[in-house]
């Protein structure tokens, strides 16, 4: 009998897209600064990828200041949490089919 | 894609995401090297000033270098980068207070003690043991529940 898989979440397949929403995932909301030195994407990569996860659902964007400074805040949705937590079940399921757990 | 390049694909994401949940929880929970150094100074400077000669500016200064670690200690957390999310905040938070309660058993232990031994200043004595015992409380525990929050998440 084959047991069917849990689908992977086609938004954060990629590689790039699951980094930033599973440095975000611990995290009520972090700093874009913080998010593109820890993943050590450019400005404009972050933001294109940003942008796409936005589109999605999946994460909000707030901008604001800290004293006169512009900031940006990356924040994972209940949408983008719930994926992601769906997409780690399905990959833990792959791996376990594969391993035979 | 056959099944064994998909397994390792997986293999890959999931090593992927462990390593991004442990730069999440530096981020958001950054080593409190400053609230060690503001908790050791502040109890140094509660014992030690009790060793020393009154004068005008005594008790100003005193509360100066006692609460300016706190000082920063507060503006670091209001310009931290991450803030942790409310599912986990409250993970851990237990093996802060298991690990605080023998420190806090020796505050109140230890000054009294050197007192009534046959020390020349033993506040100051006192200052130096607890901040250093305290300090070293702070890292160790915050260590220990560094790792529990980790294996917690990647439990989930």
């Amino acid at each position: 009998v084959t047991v069917e898989l849990p689908p992977l979440d086609p938004v954060i397949v990629t590689s790039t897209r699951l980094s930033i929403v599973a440095l975000l995932a611990p995290a009520e909301e972090m700093e874009f600064a913080a998010v593109r030195d820890a993943t050590g994407l450019s400005d404009s990569a972050l933001s294109k990828q940003a942008s796409s996860l936005e589109a999605a659902g999946y994460v909000a964007i707030r901008k604001g200041h800290i004293g006169k400074r512009p900031r940006t805040w990356l924040r994972l949705t209940p949408t983008g949490r719930t994926a992601f937590d769906a997409h780690v079940v399905a990959l833990r399921a792959i791996l376990a089919r594969a391993t035979g757990a | 894609m056959d099944e064994r390049h998909t397994a390792q694909q997986a293999a890959d994401a999931l090593a992927e995401i462990d390593s991004r949940r442990r730069q999440a929880v530096q981020l958001v929970d950054p080593l409190p090297l400053w609230v060690v150094l503001a908790a050791a100074v502040l109890i140094f400077a509660i014992n030690v000033q009790q060793d020393l000669p009154d004068w005008a500016g005594k008790t100003p200064i005193g509360y100066l270098l006692a609460f300016l670690p706190l000082g920063i200690v507060f503006v670091r957390m209001l310009r931290r980068r991450a803030t942790m999310h409310p599912s986990i905040r409250r993970i851990g938070v237990w093996i802060l207070v298991v690990g605080a309660a023998p420190f806090v058993a020796l505050v109140i232990w230890l000054p009294g003690r050197l007192e009534r031994q046959d020390i020349a200043r033993p506040h100051m004595l006192a200052g130096v043991i607890l901040g250093v015992v305290g300090g070293l409380t702070v890292l160790v525990t915050d260590r220990v529940r560094r790792r529990y929050l980790l294996n917690r998440l990647a439990a989930r």
